[in-house]
């Protein structure tokens, strides 16, 4: 790690110069008209209706959570998938019993409908 | 150099944490806090724990602020902007819960100070994906376990709690 | 010291050169190639001094337009999150590329070269942490710009973003699992094995089924067509309808740049890497027959090259399926994410495993 966070610090450096060189550049270069009609918002050129702010289904949340819960899932796989020759038989078997338990999870979901969109 | 970035990375994590009790705008407290979680990854990054530091960015800054953006998201516009707080009894307690945080953390720094850092060599596997996943799935492989029955309790109460089959 | 940082700035050089370079063209072939597939000529009208070479000038007109076109806030956003959102955008496609390796160690004068910016002991997962930060640059674009249909779009690649980001973690576990290693050069040096004596060990022979997923995955992620449902540009117009000027080029490069970066993971970890196949440090081999040797700095300049022409192949590919399929349906696209994807990604690693605990 020693060194290479050097290497990383640079890298993110540099995306971080080149990202903001060509916004920067850009708010300098262009020239700056507003108009009462380019202050709208667009909306295929009809007058804009209703508030911007729409209310959403609290099924976005769900999914959120669903995606919160098998992420952490994920992140436990990768020790294991690492360790795989040295944990052999018994990693296979309680990487099993650890994802039947989310898979219960899941199907408990799908059940619901939680999955579902229409 | 090891020091001046650990100091970049605990300014920025102690001047973003309180950003985000301080801005009025809540989507500025959420980015704020985003940033606050990715210094705290930083420093674990320093601390020789890459696999920590990599976890923290997936899965707080990347996960956790997703239920947060969402949230904010689906609120109406002019909610999503903090209202002055009036001193009340919430305000009291909150007070409280504060000068006795503040009386542990003075107990505890001059306990530290007064202890003589040890420097311990690690091993040059410290840390790594190898050796974490060595000890998780051997000697804590209960707790392993566990976490999947606490995820599926989660997402089980989600479920029904949502209401969606109404 | 100073020399390990001015070789760490030469590589960052290098490869972000190479990226921001393909990405201007892959700009110009995505029109050109569309128009090739669809019977017509394509952008060809940029000319320099009557001199049009196949409209290549098009990405500098394109360029210079973009930087001096009004950079346009809306009164009714809010300015500061509208001007980050593109900044993410261009900046996580960016820096995953960081840990890509793009060629096997260089001997030179005595030192050792990884053909890697970092060598990270983290590797892809690096790669999925910085990509899943893309998510906010989408989602505060919609957020900010005060426009309902910027708004939905948003939404859409929110929920889009996060279903496929699990197939894709999903589907890298079995690959990990096959080379036994997390870092990106390690599963490339995995790759110069030969299964038989003859077939290369490359991720494809090892994961076909992890591949497909993994790319598919990986497509979804970059929000093309068939997966563009947050931008749709025939009914919502997208997450960037309230951008103008360079900062909607910025969201316009950051995906071409996250199609490269997709080409170069695929590459490293299904196609080989930088392996040529009978290609080793010594020089071309038959295995059991005989070796020719070649030169260390031959052998690393076609391994760089190697890398390079694999990684515009799939970025050649992509192109090619987006031109070919039409967009999937929202429920299709959320149903395929969850209910067949994630599970199949989760028999791909029980089949690994069992295949691995058999043999």
């Amino acid at each position: 790690m020693e060194g290479h966070g050097l290497a990383v610090a640079l890298t993110f450096f540099t995306a971080a110069f080149i990202a903001g060189l060509l916004i920067f550049l850009t708010s300098v270069l262009g020239p700056k008209r507003l108009t009462p009609v380019k202050a709208l918002p667009f909306e295929c050129g009809m007058e804009p209706s209703g508030p911007a702010r729409v209310a959403f289904p609290v099924k976005f949340y769900l999914l959120a959570v669903l995606f919160l819960v098998f992420d952490v899932e994920v992140v436990f796989f990768y020790p294991w998938a690492v360790l795989f020759d040295k944990l052999a038989l018994f990693g296979l078997l309680e990487m099993m019993v650890f994802t039947a338990i989310l898979a219960v999870g899941l199907l408990y979901a799908w059940k619901e409908g939680a999955l579902e969109w229409r | 150099m090891e020091n001046l970035f650990f100091y970049i990375a605990a300014i920025l994590a102690v001047a973003s944490a309180g950003s985000v009790i301080l801005q009025r705008k809540v989507m500025y407290s959420v980015l704020s806090l985003i940033v606050a979680l990715l210094a705290v990854a930083w420093m674990y990054a320093m601390l020789s724990a890459p696999f920590l530091a990599v976890v923290q960015v997936i899965l707080y800054a990347g996960a956790i602020m997703v239920l947060f953006l969402f949230v904010v998201m689906m609120l109406k516009y002019e909610k999503t902007e903090i209202q002055r707080f009036r001193p009340g009894l919430l305000w009291c307690m909150g007070l409280l819960v504060a000068v006795f945080f503040l009386m542990k953390l003075i107990y505890v720094i001059n306990r530290a100070s007064s202890l003589t850092p040890q420097v311990a060599t690690l091993p040059p596997d410290f840390g790594s994906i190898k050796s974490l996943g060595g000890v998780l799935y051997t000697q804590y492989l209960l707790p392993v376990e566990l976490t999947g029955i606490l995820l599926l309790v989660a997402v089980v109460g989600v479920a029904l709690l949502s209401g969606i089959k109404k | 010291m100073y020399l390990d940082v001015i070789i760490t700035l030469l590589k960052i050089a290098i490869v972000f050169g190479f990226v921001l370079n393909v990405a201007a063209i892959l700009s110009w072939a995505e029109r050109k190639q569309s128009a090739v597939m669809q019977d017509r000529i394509g952008a060809n009208r940029a000319d320099v001094l009557g001199f049009r070479i196949f409209g290549l000038f098009h990405p500098i007109a394109d360029t210079i337009k973009m930087l001096t076109k009004e950079d346009w806030v809306p009164p009714a956003g809010d300015a500061f999150v509208h001007t980050l959102a593109p900044f993410l955008a261009l900046f996580t496609a960016l820096v995953v590329f960081a840990v890509i390796p793009f060629g096997d160690t260089l001997h030179i004068a005595g030192r050792d070269i990884p053909l890697q910016i970092a060598d990270l002991n983290v590797g892809i997962l690096f790669i999925v942490a910085f990509g899943g930060l893309g998510f906010y640059s989408v989602v505060l674009a919609g957020w900010s710009s005060e426009n309902k249909y910027s708004l939905l779009g948003s939404i859409r690649a929110a929920a889009q973003l996060i279903s496929y980001e699990l197939a894709l973690g999903l589907s890298i576990v079995g690959i990990v699992m096959a080379y036994g290693s997390i870092e990106l050069d390690d599963i490339a040096r995995g790759q110069g094995q030969y299964v038989l004596g003859v077939i290369p060990y490359w991720g494809i022979v090892a994961q076909p089924l992890g591949f497909i997923l993994f790319f598919t995955a990986a497509m979804a992620e970059t929000k093309r067509v068939p997966f563009d449902l947050p931008e749709s540009e025939s009914e919502i117009i997208g997450y960037f309808t309230e951008y103008s000027g360079m900062k909607f080029g910025a969201f316009w490069m950051g995906e071409f740049i996250e199609v490269i970066s997709v080409a170069g993971v695929v590459t490293a970890l299904y196609f080989g890497g930088w392996q040529i196949p009978f290609l080793s440090n010594q020089g071309v081999f038959i295995p059991g027959l005989f070796t020719i040797p070649l030169p260390h700095l031959l052998v690393v300049l076609l391994q760089v090259s190697a890398f390079g022409l694999k990684v515009l192949f799939f970025c050649w590919f992509m192109l090619l399926v987006r031109w070919t399929l039409p967009r999937f349906r929202y429920d299709q696209l959320m149903a395929f994410g969850w209910k067949f994807m994630v599970p199949l990604a989760l028999v791909n690693i029980a089949v690994t495993g069992l295949i691995k605990y058999v043999f």
